[in-house]
């Protein structure tokens, strides 16, 4: 499909990573074509037209994954909250993304107009100069598994040891007082909070592992409310949970897991957190049998049940 | 430094949340925050 290039587009092939070196920040993005020199940027682009990735040269991934397929699923899940990022600005063209998800990169620009961002970089092939200096910790976007006994943990690193023929992301390294998870459950909040003395990057939370433990139950100010009710109804999520580090009294945002854990907040529901859940579900549950198909499905789309 | 470099081993953690850690990827280790700034426990479902 070379004829692309000849035809006014620039072709960004998943499958060729080698040939670009990309770069997506808070104030922008820049992908570059190293072979032709080509390149699109946020003051160029117009239009976002996305095949669905494939790859030619099959590989055979380990039940615990490898280091390959981990490129792989990271690339893809870039380019596609990207895509889905310029659904929402009205920039893409053919092809429409059936979902509206918010992936790392879509949070992490929405989270801009609410709460507090350390800087971030989800890039390839290049070094920015900003991530020539400063302190950053390396993260990743999916849960792919990246081998045997292997975890992608959050861990500090130096950008420029790192090998540019992966896809990373990283994001400049916050010294806070302290971490804040909240959970939220239709408009209601649940905050807990573990002080940082209690984390020592990777080596901390190998005992947590071993040693599961509650963070205690915590109060959020009216601002932190407000923001993230924001958040939430700007994403259109009900429920997620959100990780903070708190700094200077004000939170820093990390990231929303949409459907993220938080039984082990309280596990006992000493301090409501089930319950909260529980009644979240059930008033949703009412919403549903007070709908009139409560009456039954039709006696053709009944046949089609299994 | 390659993602395998930046990957934690976690052999000898043994068993957390019900589950061997090495079993499921999702919904052992992922349910701990924290390690200084998060870690994602999103992909699964959403």
């Amino acid at each position: 499909m070379k004829e692309l290039d000849a035809n006014g587009v620039l072709r960004f092939n998943i499958d060729k990573p080698v040939d670009f070196a990309w770069d997506f920040h808070r104030n922008g993005f820049r992908v570059i074509n190293k072979t032709s020199g080509k390149e699109i940027t946020e003051k160029t682009l117009t239009s976002f037209y996305l095949r669905k990735p494939m790859y030619f040269d099959l590989i055979d991934v380990p039940k615990h994954g490898c280091v390959e397929n981990w490129r792989r699923e990271e690339t893809d899940e870039l380019f596609a909250d990207f895509f889905r990022e310029c659904q929402s600005r009205g920039l893409v063209a053919l092809v429409r993304s059936q979902n509206n998800k918010y992936g790392k990169l879509r949070q992490l620009l929405v989270a801009e107009k609410y709460f507090h961002v350390a800087s971030w970089h989800f890039f390839h092939g290049e070094l920015s100069e900003e991530l020539k200096r400063g302190r950053w910790v390396a993260k990743s976007m999916t849960q792919t598994p990246i081998g045997t006994d292997k975890v992608f943990f959050v861990k500090e690193v130096d950008p420029c040891a790192l090998d540019l023929s992966y896809p990373w992301f990283v994001q400049e390294r916050i010294e806070g007082e302290e971490e804040v998870t909240v959970v939220y459950i239709d408009g209601k909040t649940y905050a807990a909070n573990a002080s940082r003395d209690s984390f020592d990057g990777e080596d901390s939370r190998k005992s947590i592992i071993v040693n599961p433990t509650a963070w205690p139950k915590c109060s959020l100010s009216a601002d932190d409310e407000r923001a993230i009710r924001g958040f939430m109804n700007e994403t259109g999520y009900r429920f997620g949970r959100f990780d903070f580090i708190r700094k200077g009294g004000e939170l820093w945002f990390l990231e929303l897991n949409p459907n993220g854990q938080w039984a082990w907040l309280d596990e006992k529901n000493e301090n409501g957190l089930v319950t909260l859940v529980a009644d979240a579900i059930k008033a949703e549950d009412r919403q549903h049998r007070d709908r009139p198909s409560r009456q039954g499905p039709s006696p053709s789309s009944r046949a089609a049940l299994p | 430094m390659t993602p395998n470099d930046i990957a934690t081993s976690i052999s000898g953690l043994g068993s957390v949340g019900g589950g061997n850690i090495n079993a499921s990827t999702n919904f052992t280790y992922s349910f701990v925050p924290g390690s200084g700034q998060s870690m994602d426990d999103s992909s699964t479902w959403d």
